[in-house]
């Protein structure tokens, strides 16, 4: 674009004159009952005077003021060349918003943007306030991005209850953190590695007993690859034969078995094998192991390549589960923003998504944000 | 009308010129900002106002409206003597506040502070107004020669209300008049052949069917270069 494109625009922004500020500071906009919509045009008088009032009173919604004492919001400053807000004052409740860089708290551009449109805070960029337009531009940019969509299902989860962080991807919850470790959290990281393709978190790497439990998975690792006998072979060796002859059914007078049919009827045909020695034989060693569920049945490395890859926006954490910044817990929610146009994941796709968390047992909650700017969300469960 | 590129489509900041496309021109847009308002709900909407790529497209082939990139402007640093006036006009406007404040607490004394704050209000309108440097943004938004936005045309141009249709999973709704009072009477697919499968038939004109509107299927003439429609109406013989 050339200079000849530009134009002079005469601002519409005027300031509130001191007594219209005082007059307005406290009022509340209330949304007004709307009543049930028409189907069609009637002209009737009524319907025009309906008509009138609902504009007047979109008319009033839309023109609510932010209006605030001047030290009663926060204050942060806008880096254009980090793209960053640096909160220089805090005000009010500040738990779930920012992170901290060096000593300094900095606001998400959502953030930022939500705290602003709520009047919580006051933004500046180059000493001066910016408008809402501004911090629009500012933060959001001018080109088409998925900042925008992120912004509305930001503030739409936020008002809706939800505390809304960005995805933790790397920490661990604050279980494991506190927690002594113990061997068995060490099995449990490396079975996660093996299995699960995620790392083991850095206070397991640190432990002591990390370092021999790895070498005593490696050790069995090899038994049971080579099949060889150890000490830990049971001294009644098993038996797998199975008794592949017919059987012959129990011969039981017809009336009777009729009547026992009647008094039981649970009772299987399977149940009659439960007497069988081989029975017995499983049953005990089922008993001595833990069962896991394999959450990998796939070589998933050539298969991926053909997966879109869906990434986790926010957690959402619910405000009665006492979330800390400092030490979030596993979160309610891992939220999923669908691009706009972009195809629900399919179930590997989701499964791949779902695997990256650091939780397994967290539902993926996918979002799509439609033309009209309404918002679809979809929880997906997996077992 | 000036509309500030945002997202790759306009954006209206301004209360008077949303009710004005929504008024005059019958364009709805949606409201994307967060209100200021205790409570939650969906009606509690705020500005800006997003307009989707083809209304915005629209409203530039009208002539209704300017579509301009601020970027520049909004994002420049002010050199010191723009940011000495700015201060000096905040300090000001504080200054006036504390002014008005007293006048609300000596209530009595109120007729004389009145003259002095009409005085100080004129003032400060004039110098309120900043002229803003905007760089028109001249690129097309939508594809004008695409379907859907020359059925979204004809639609519109024959005067009626035509908002997204994705709420219905339809490209458009129309309503006889302002969404805020009416329900859609029509819900419109946008068809690139005039053949209709049978499955999709059923589906569409069974949901229209029971959402109480009509079902419309919209597609371009073979000869011509006009949009024909096809509406679906359910009948029951046995009434």
């Amino acid at each position: 674009m050339d200079g000849a494109n530009l134009i002079g625009i005469t601002s519409k922004r005027q300031f509130l004159s001191a007594t219209d500020l005082i007059v307005e500071r406290h009022a509340e906009v209330e949304t007004p009952a709307i009543g049930l919509k028409r189907t069609s045009i009637e002209g009737t008088p009524a319907e025009e005077e309906e008509l009138k009032n609902a504009y007047a009173n979109l008319r009033r919604q839309l023109s609510a003021r932010r209006i605030e004492r001047q030290a009663g919001r926060a204050v942060a400053h806008w880096h254009e060349d980090q793209q960053a807000a640096e909160v220089l004052r805090k005000d009010g409740k500040f738990e779930s918003f920012g992170y901290s860089k060096q000593g300094k708290l900095y606001l998400e551009y959502y953030e930022a943007l939500f705290l602003l449109e709520l009047n919580r805070l006051q933004l500046e960029y180059c000493e001066m306030i910016v408008s809402v337009e501004q911090a629009y531009v500012l933060l959001l940019g001018e080109a088409a991005s998925e900042k925008f969509n992120n912004y509305l299902v930001y503030s739409t989860l936020s008002r809706a209850g939800y505390i809304v962080v960005k995805h933790q991807a790397n920490t661990t919850t604050s279980t494991s953190t506190a927690a002594v470790v113990t061997s068995e959290h060490c099995i449990w990281a490396l079975l996660d590695e093996a299995l699960g393709h995620k790392p083991v978190p850095a206070h397991i790497k640190a432990s002591s007993l990390y370092k021999a439990t790895k070498e005593r998975w490696s050790e069995v690792k090899q038994q049971i690859m080579s099949h060889q006998t150890t000490t830990l072979e049971d001294d009644n060796s098993l038996d797998f034969k199975f008794e592949t002859r017919k059987r012959k059914a129990q011969s039981q007078p017809q009336e009777q078995s009729k009547r026992i049919c009647r008094d039981k009827p649970t009772k299987s045909l399977v149940n009659h094998l439960k007497a069988e020695p081989s029975f017995k034989k499983f049953q005990e060693i089922f008993e001595k192991l833990d069962i896991i569920q394999l959450q990998l049945t796939d070589d998933d490395s050539e298969m991926n390549k053909e997966l879109r890859h869906f990434k986790i926006s926010f957690d959402l954490h619910l405000h009665n589960e006492g979330f800390r910044r400092s030490a979030p817990k596993s979160p309610t929610f891992s939220v999923v923003i669908l691009p706009t146009d972009e195809p629900f994941p399919t179930h590997d796709e989701l499964l791949q998504c779902w695997r990256q968390q650091l939780s397994h047992a967290v539902p993926l909650l996918v979002i799509s944000v439609s033309e009209s700017k309404q918002i679809q969300a979809f929880l997906y469960y997996i077992s | 009308m000036y509309l500030t590129l945002l997202n790759g489509t306009g954006y209206i900041f301004d209360v008077d010129d949303c009710m004005d496309l929504r008024t005059k021109h019958r364009i709805m847009g949606a409201l994307v900002g967060t209100a200021n308002s205790r409570g939650w709900s969906t009606s509690e909407a705020a500005l800006p106002l997003a307009l989707t790529n083809y209304e915005t497209q629209l409203l530039i082939d009208e002539g209704i409206a300017v579509l301009v990139s601020k970027v520049v402007d909004l994002s420049k640093q002010p050199d010191s003597a723009k940011l000495m006036a700015y201060k000096e006009e905040f300090d000001r406007r504080l200054l006036a506040q504390a002014d008005a404040l007293k006048a609300e607490k000596l209530r009595e004394t109120k007729r004389h502070v009145d003259k002095i704050l009409n005085g100080k209000r004129n003032k400060l309108l004039q110098q309120g107004k900043t002229a803003e440097a905007a760089q028109l943004y001249t690129d097309r938004i939508y594809d004008t020669d695409s379907l859907k936005y020359r059925v979204f045309h004809d639609l519109w141009k024959r005067g009626k209300y035509v908002t997204a249709g994705d709420a219905f999973g339809a490209d458009f709704l129309v309503y006889p008049g302002d969404p805020l009072l009416y329900h859609a009477s029509h819900i419109v697919i946008v068809q690139s052949t005039p053949a209709i499968r049978p499955l999709e038939l059923i589906a569409k004109v069974r949901l229209s069917v029971i959402v109480n509107k009509r079902c419309v299927f919209a597609h371009a003439t073979t000869a011509g270069n006009q949009i024909a429609y096809q509406t679906v109406a359910w009948s029951n013989p046995s009434k």
